[in-house]
């Protein structure tokens, strides 16, 4: 029995070519893997590696960590209690994840270094002098609080949305149970929102294990840095391929533990119509008090470091006026459109054929299309820089007339790449918008006497609408932010926001980079909001 | 079909047409650079304006960009490489993405130890790495030599930044041209037990360290100096005026320089903007803008660089920072300095 | 025979457990057939198999004399012309109930069309809630919706799975009533799925008694529940 129905369609063949064009730059890669070790590699091994696998872990266990406890308790905090200025910071609890942490890494140093506003300050007019090292975030722990005063929006947009779903009867018979509400919370709320706050985790650590603006400028080695570093740096593709493939492992095995610790178990409510959580509200002394802490966290996540930037942008607007902004912003704009649109589509094809088609084959095309989210940055950018040479030369062989380097000194040879890194937020949208629409009304309109194609455009897609856009904000989002890829793979006279503003970092101007960067921060917010306030709308 | 997927499909080739197209065309020279400065942007313009030669540019890291020349081949579409420092450009030739230029305009503008022995590659414009020092604790008397910095009076006393920086990499690298490979880990040994703190930061935040107590001496590149001295950041100059640069005997220099590629379309244009480069009018902008000192000996250096003095440099071809860089890189992970 | 269902086979790839196991039924033209059986005994199944919605590990299965399933050959659902009331209707959201009628028969000319949906409109008693979202509707209308779009198409057979479980049981009788009416009007093959021996009763020409995917009784459906040939059958019955 290879599938259910319809075997010959037209999605499984499309998804198929999308399936081969993901896994091709990957194959470029791993065919290394079989050459002989180096020296180097020797060499890696003996000084490095430890460090990188200290390093990686302890950042990515403590962000992970200090992300759940942040995001899940906020999230908690505005669905369960209605308190001052709550409803605002229902949304302005996500604006954080509009600042790339490389940028709030600059930021907070320039914010906490000797000449920064804060020593500054109390030399200044106090006559105090701090000891620097107390406001040193340029180690280990200050990398964590970067990633995760940035990253936790990933935890919390999950379990809040989880939050809102379940149903206030939960709570009400807690409490005539007995249970006061911080025991709900901790011995209710957090175990049934697991699966919610582990996937959100998983996002975050892989984040952090991507990651490279942060770490380097620290000077902390992790796998990203070292995988740029030896390939790079040593000329040395063979060990750099085994070090990505260490650090695939390492993704794998999160992976699994987020298998298992996410369980089998699903907390459906089986009746649809449930009475959602009301919050309950707060007055006077405590509701000021329940105030403090997300005020806090909005504070240092967000306030703080716009607030630093916007000084910075004041003082050195005069000397980047020669910037070309408008066509950096065009450029940006333009890039993180068109790739979340292919990324969209990809998502819908894929994720249409897998509900259709359940034989094994096809079942594997969700782990491929989510596969492009676990690899290097660095390690996409060379695949698909090889096989998009490969991809030239075969034209050229083909049409017998050197027409030369095409497709690889092209944008699209950018976007390719957004496209595989970012399938998997697109795809995982789009699949959660087919489980929540159920197979009822594809097989109601199949027996109606439509085909596949026909119920998808009339059927599915309208249904499909809210998650289709929340996806497609999202990945603009990450695109908008990416930094690796575009600095490797952009054509000739291509900037982006992300990467100007890097540029100026890089060469430690830093107050030139935060015109930019703020620009980076509007436009993120602008596509934040518009989810946060499109999803209310579609609730209805 | 639906319409809007084809109109998608019709949009996206459109795109791939149009970014295609920019490519191809005459009068026009390809420059693959690590530079990122503005002022360079403007040094361009300036050079499309009085040739009428388009100049297409695309900025990344040395190492990715000669990475990427490499893989694209005979096909490449890079004319020149500009990197800012000389082990990469020696990386360059010696992995065969470069080729010669004969040309006495630039024999004549650029002194022979600041280009490849062959003339694969040419130095644009000139940074030292020193030792900067805080004014008020630190005697100069104090300070002699690179050597000298392992000396147990510095003891918790010097800042610098980690090894993965190619900058360290390449003063690593001269050392070993210079007095061999013992006498390097010996040194790096030596810094590593010296450091004030564990490496962190780029240059620019070990000068401020400096001042901020943290250590008494920094390892840096001189244009930092002057940029900080040029902040916007009224707390940065002030920083910046409490550190004085000191050129230890034999200083090591580096070049952020240029190269023609193995595989150049447009060779003519590429070495007009060599030459262009070189010439007195660009080098007077070019070295100033980033306080930097001059290749072309005709140029003066600005009035803050000769303010900082004048300096004797290390005696060799810059072209062993490339071939050293491998071994230093080594070093550095062996004796622990992160 | 109008329908035949001869010796399918249907398992889940996993477990390889049958749920139906060389299973063979057949069905004269405009007999309304009615299966009773707990949970997990096949029934929805066997619906799902005649209208292509799965495909049988082995077996045939012939509507009209014309195969739809064995050997090489699947037709798939959409060319069937099998009507099939969803157990929660699956009345499309974002469509009126009048377009939710129109869905299956938009390819043709606008006249026929209105003309057949009001009829059927008339024959399902909803003339006054066409421009009405199925959200908008009670149970019972919500499932005569349902019926009026399935019927529309003019199927070759009628498949109803539990089309009373979603409703309160102080309504289901009047509903029932209904929904016979409107069955017997249109007389066509109809085979009704349901654990409820009320349904049979009230709509069947014909009873069957599944359990764990065989034909544990069969007859005329007084015969049967008057008689029950096993405790089993006793239990689902009474």
């Amino acid at each position: 029995m290879l599938n259910k129905i319809g075997f010959n369609n037209k999605w499984s063949v499309i998804s198929l070519i999308i399936i081969i064009f993901i896994i091709l730059p990957s194959v470029f890669i791993f065919l290394g893997l079989f050459e002989q070790a180096s020296d180097n590699w020797v060499h890696i091994k003996t000084y490095l590696l430890k460090d990188y696998v200290f390093n990686s872990f302890i950042l990515t266990f403590f962000t992970g960590l200090f992300s759940i406890i942040i995001g899940v308790s906020l999230a908690w905090i505005v669905n369960a209690y209605d308190f001052k200025f709550s409803n605002f910071f229902k949304w302005a609890l996500i604006l954080p994840m509009a600042i790339p942490p490389y940028i709030g890494s600059y930021t907070y140093v320039g914010l906490l270094n000797y000449t920064g506003v804060i020593q500054t300050f109390f030399r200044n007019n106090l006559s105090i002098i701090i000891d620097p090292s107390l406001l040193n975030i340029m180690n280990l722990p200050g990398a964590i609080f970067i990633y995760t005063i940035f990253l936790y929006p990933y935890v919390y947009l999950i379990t809040n949305a989880f939050f809102k779903k379940q149903s206030a009867s939960i709570i009400e018979v807690s409490k005539t149970l007995g249970k006061g509400s911080f025991e709900i919370f901790l011995k209710v709320m957090l175990p049934l929102s697991r699966g919610a706050y582990v996937g959100g985790a998983t996002l975050v650590v892989l984040e952090v294990l991507n990651d490279y603006g942060v770490v380097k400028y620290f000077g902390i080695s992790t796998f990203s840095t070292s995988i740029f570093q030896t390939w790079f740096a040593l000329g040395d593709t063979n060990s750099a391929i085994k070090l990505s493939a260490s650090l695939m492992i390492l993704v794998f095995i999160i992976l699994v533990i987020e298998r298992i610790s996410r369980g089998d178990k699903k907390y459906n409510h089986s009746s649809r119509s449930v009475k959602p959580l009301k919050p309950y509200k707060l007055k006077g002394k405590k509701s000021w008090a329940m105030f403090f802490f997300p005020a806090a966290i909005f504070l240092i996540g967000f306030l703080v470091p716009v607030a630093q930037l916007i000084h910075w942008s004041i003082i050195s607007y005069g000397n980047i006026t020669k910037l070309n902004i408008i066509s950096i912003l065009f450029n940006s704009i333009g890039v993180s459109f068109i790739g979340s649109i292919l990324v969209i589509i990809a998502a819908v094809i894929i994720a249409n054929t897998v509900r259709v088609n359940k034989d094994i084959l096809t079942k594997n095309y969700a782990r491929i299309a989510i596969m492009g989210y676990s690899i290097p940055g660095a390690v996409i950018a060379i695949g698909v820089m090889m096989f998009f040479l490969k991809l030239d030369s075969s034209i050229n062989m083909v049409t017998n007339y050197d027409i030369g380097l095409i497709l690889s000194t092209s944008i699209f040879m950018l976007i390719f790449a957004y496209f595989i890194r970012f399938l998997a937020i697109g795809f995982n949208s789009v699949e959660s918008g087919f489980q929540k629409v159920g197979s009822n009304y594809f097989e109601a309109s199949r027996t109606l006497g439509k085909s596949i194609t026909e119920t998808f455009f009339k059927v599915d897609l309208p249904m499909l609408k809210p998650s289709l856009i929340s996806g497609f904000l999202l990945v603009s989002i990450e695109i908008l932010k990416e930094l690796p890829l575009t600095l490797i793979l952009r054509p000739f006279n291509f900037n982006t926001l992300a990467t100007r503003a890097f540029e100026y970092a890089n060469d430690e101007m830093i107050h030139e980079s935060a015109v930019l960067s703020l620009i980076l921060i509007i436009v993120s917010v602008i596509l934040i909001y518009t989810l946060t306030s499109y999803k209310k709308k579609g609730k209805r | 079909m639906n319409k809007l997927y084809k109109a998608n499909l019709i949009f996206i080739f459109l795109l791939i047409i149009i970014f295609t197209t920019v490519a191809g065309a005459e009068g026009e020279v390809n420059l693959y650079t690590n530079r990122h400065y503005d002022t360079d942007e403007l040094l361009l313009q300036e050079f499309e304006e009085d040739t009428g030669i388009m100049v297409n540019v695309l900025k990344g890291g040395s190492d990715e960009l000669i990475e990427k020349i490499a893989r694209e081949g005979k096909d490449t579409s890079a004319d020149l490489l500009i990197t800012a420092d000389a082990g990469r450009l020696h990386r360059a030739k010696t992995m065969g993405l470069l080729q010669p230029v004969k040309s006495k305009v630039l024999f004549n503008n650029i002194p022979k130890n600041l280009r490849d022995e062959e003339n694969y590659w040419f130095g644009l414009t000139i940074r030292g790495r020193v030792v900067v020092y805080a004014k008020n604790r630190v005697n100069e008397a104090d300070l002699s030599s690179y050597e000298d910095l392992i000396d147990e009076k510095w003891n918790g006393k010097i800042l610098v930044r980690s090894s993965s920086n190619i900058y360290n990499q390449s003063l690593l690298a001269s050392f070993i041209e210079l007095y061999g490979r013992d006498w390097a880990v010996n040194w790096a040994e030596g810094i590593v037990k010296n450091m004030a703190r564990k490496p962190q930061g780029n240059d620019r935040d070990q000068a401020t360290a400096v001042v901020a107590g943290q250590g008494d001496i920094a390892i840096m590149n001189t244009y930092y100096l002057g940029k900080m001295l040029n902040s916007t950041n009224q707390e940065e100059v002030k920083v910046a005026k409490q550190l004085e640069i000191f050129f230890p005997k034999k200083t090591h220099i580096n070049v952020s320089g240029i190269g023609l590629t193995r595989h150049a379309k447009n060779k003519e244009n590429a070495v007009r903007l060599i030459e262009y480069l070189t010439s007195k009018k660009a080098q007077e902008m070019f070295a100033k803008a980033n306080f930097e000192y001059p290749v072309n000996n005709e140029v003066k250096p600005s009035e803050l660089l000769k303010s900082w003095g004048e300096f004797k440099t290390q005696d060799i071809n810059l072209s062993s920072l490339g071939e050293n860089n491998k071994e230093a890189y080594m070093i550095f992970n062996q004796v622990g300095w992160k | 025979m109008f329908l035949e269902l001869k010796n399918l086979d249907f398992y889940y790839n996993k477990k390889k457990k049958y749920i139906l196991n060389n299973f063979t039924l057949s069905m004269k033209n405009r007999k309304t057939l009615s299966i009773l059986g707990e949970s997990g005994s096949g029934k929805s199944t066997i619906l799902r198999l005649i209208a292509g919605l799965e495909k049988p590990s082995s077996g045939k299965i012939f509507i009209d004399q014309q195969i739809m399933n064995g050997g090489n050959t699947f037709i798939p659902p959409e060319n069937r012309k099998v009507g099939m009331v969803f157990q929660d209707y699956a009345l499309f959201p974002h469509m009126t109930v009048y377009e939710n009628i129109n869905f299956g028969i938009n390819d043709l000319s606008k006249d026929i069309r209105k003309n057949k949906i009001t009829k059927i409109l008339k024959l399902v008693e909803l003339q006054e809630f066409k421009d009405k979202y199925p959200h908008q509707l009670s149970g019972g209308q919500q499932q005569r919706t349902a019926l009026a779009r399935a019927i529309v198409i003019e199927p070759k057979i009628l498949l109803l799975d539990e089309p009373f479980s979603n409703l309160d049981t102080n309504l289901k009788h009047n509903i029932r009533k209904k929904l016979n009416n409107i069955i017997s009007k249109i007389n066509i093959t109809t085979i009704i799925v349901s654990h409820d021996k009320h349904d049979a009763l009230t709509l069947a020409d014909e009873l069957i008694i599944l359990k764990d995917g065989e034909i544990v009784q069969k007859g005329k459906p007084q015969n049967v529940i008057s008689i029950p040939k096993t405790k089993y059958i006793k239990g689902i019955v009474n």
